[in-house]
């Protein structure tokens, strides 16, 4: 869900994806911290939800 | 030269606009950057009226920076002309410490240089320069919104003041508390960014924030504990002694290689206050504070390989304090002295978001 924001809102632009994986640091989303085979964690999911829709990108 | 750099000491602000009249004879201003020690009034007005075709942002200072100079009294300018700066846009956004939208401010600013869409496709040679006055204490959660409107990179600080003087932002020709002031540049030849922090991770323990008030800055728990006894217990030093320990081991979110500080004010209501707020959820490292002149000299020497016009420094005041305590003012400002520069010392940097006792620096191609 993590790479689908960044994917998503960078649209290919890798200095723009590497600026939105640090915005998501800094709203509290310990990025490589989590991967596809991390568990489910509804807390972590629900702020990326929130943080897609600002961006407006959809999950 | 397509930048040219000046440190002015003046009667009053008319005095000092009347010296960078003379300085800047046969020079086009496109923009002006100003950093004023605030003993001085009304210096927008004195600028503005003197420089009628330029845009003119600035804010006031503790002390100031330009080339190999430190001062305190003074006015430190860097006028560009069209061979760095192609074209500019100043937005002013007001009471930012309310709930803010900053999207149509952005779209505004966007528009005015053709669109995103331009924008993205010359990334490379536009960037923001973002000046806050700092009383509003509004700063992360500006750079959150901005962040969240915009793609592009904005770096700048936060308005400091000397002893009994009045923080301030300016633009337009007018003077601004509680207010940001946003300037996109679109570069001739293109810009760097750096920041550097002299910090580094003291413990590789990650602490989460799981308690938190992030509009009054107020950290509560880690770990869903205390988070001074958690602290304590990284440093492994008394609960009582941790204040000691304030100054040199802030805390940091650690995303990639970069190092976000955030500085720590005061132990309060059952938490402990810091410079900059954290919402819950983050996760931090305590750091330690290294040698500012060192790591400074190597974040200059990585970045900056070539001759470049401008460089911007935006230095914490807890750094400049720092080096006059440790009497490293003079080899830090020879670090720049290699430039045409300016700086100040401010009261927050804003990289991404708002950060503490770091030095963000725009280099200007």
């Amino acid at each position: 869900m993590i790479e689908t924001v960044i994917a998503q809102k960078a649209k290919g632009n890798a200095v723009i994806a590497n600026s939105i994986r640090t915005k998501l640091y800094l709203k509290g989303v310990a990025v490589d911290k989590f991967t596809a085979a991390s568990p489910d964690d509804p807390a972590v999911m629900q702020k990326v939800r929130e943080i897609a829709k600002e961006f407006g990108v959809i999950v | 030269m397509s930048i040219k750099t000046l440190s002015i000491k003046g009667t009053d602000s008319r005095d000092v606009a009347r010296q960078a009249r003379e300085a800047l004879a046969d020079f086009q201003t496109k923009l002006m950057l100003f950093f004023a020690s605030s003993d001085y009034e009304n210096p927008e007005a004195a600028l503005a009226e003197t420089f009628p075709d330029a845009e003119i942002i600035g804010s006031s200072a503790h002390s100031e920076y330009c080339n190999a100079g430190y001062t305190s009294g003074s006015v430190s300018i860097m006028a560009m002309d069209a061979g760095s700066v192609e074209d500019v846009c100043v937005q002013v956004v007001e009471n930012i410490g309310a709930e803010l939208e900053l999207r149509d401010v952005l779209n505004g600013m966007h528009a005015h240089f053709g669109g995103a869409d331009e924008i993205l496709a010359n990334f490379e040679r536009y960037v923001g320069i973002v000046l806050f006055e700092s009383s509003a204490k509004a700063e992360e959660i500006f750079m959150d919104r901005l962040g969240t409107a915009t793609d592009l990179l904005f770096v700048g600080g936060s308005s400091s003041a000397a002893d009994g003087g009045k923080s301030l932002v300016y633009a337009n020709g007018r003077s601004y508390t509680g207010a940001a002031v946003l300037a996109i540049l679109k570069t001739t030849n293109g810009y760097d960014v750096l920041k550097t922090q002299s910090a580094h991770i003291f413990s590789e323990r990650k602490l989460a924030v799981t308690k938190s008030d992030l509009h009054n800055r107020i950290l509560y728990e880690f770990d869903h504990r205390p988070c001074g006894e958690v602290y304590a217990e990284v440093l492994g030093v008394g609960q009582d002694e941790i204040q000691n320990y304030f100054v040199c081991n802030p805390l940091g979110v650690v995303a990639g290689d970069e190092i976000f500080v955030r500085t720590f004010n005061q132990i309060q209501d059952g938490g402990i206050t810091l410079h900059c707020g954290l919402p819950e959820g983050t996760e931090i490292n305590v750091l330690k504070i290294g040698d500012i002149v060192d790591d400074t000299r190597k974040a200059l020497d990585e970045a900056i390989s070539y001759e470049p016009a401008g460089v911007i420094n935006f230095n914490c005041l807890y750094r400049t304090l720092e080096i006059l305590n440790k009497d490293q003012v003079e080899p830090y400002c020879a670090l720049f002295g290699r430039y045409p520069s300016i700086g100040f010392s401010t009261n927050g940097e804003a990289f991404f978001g708002h950060i503490n006792e770091t030095s963000t620096v725009l280099v200007i191609k």
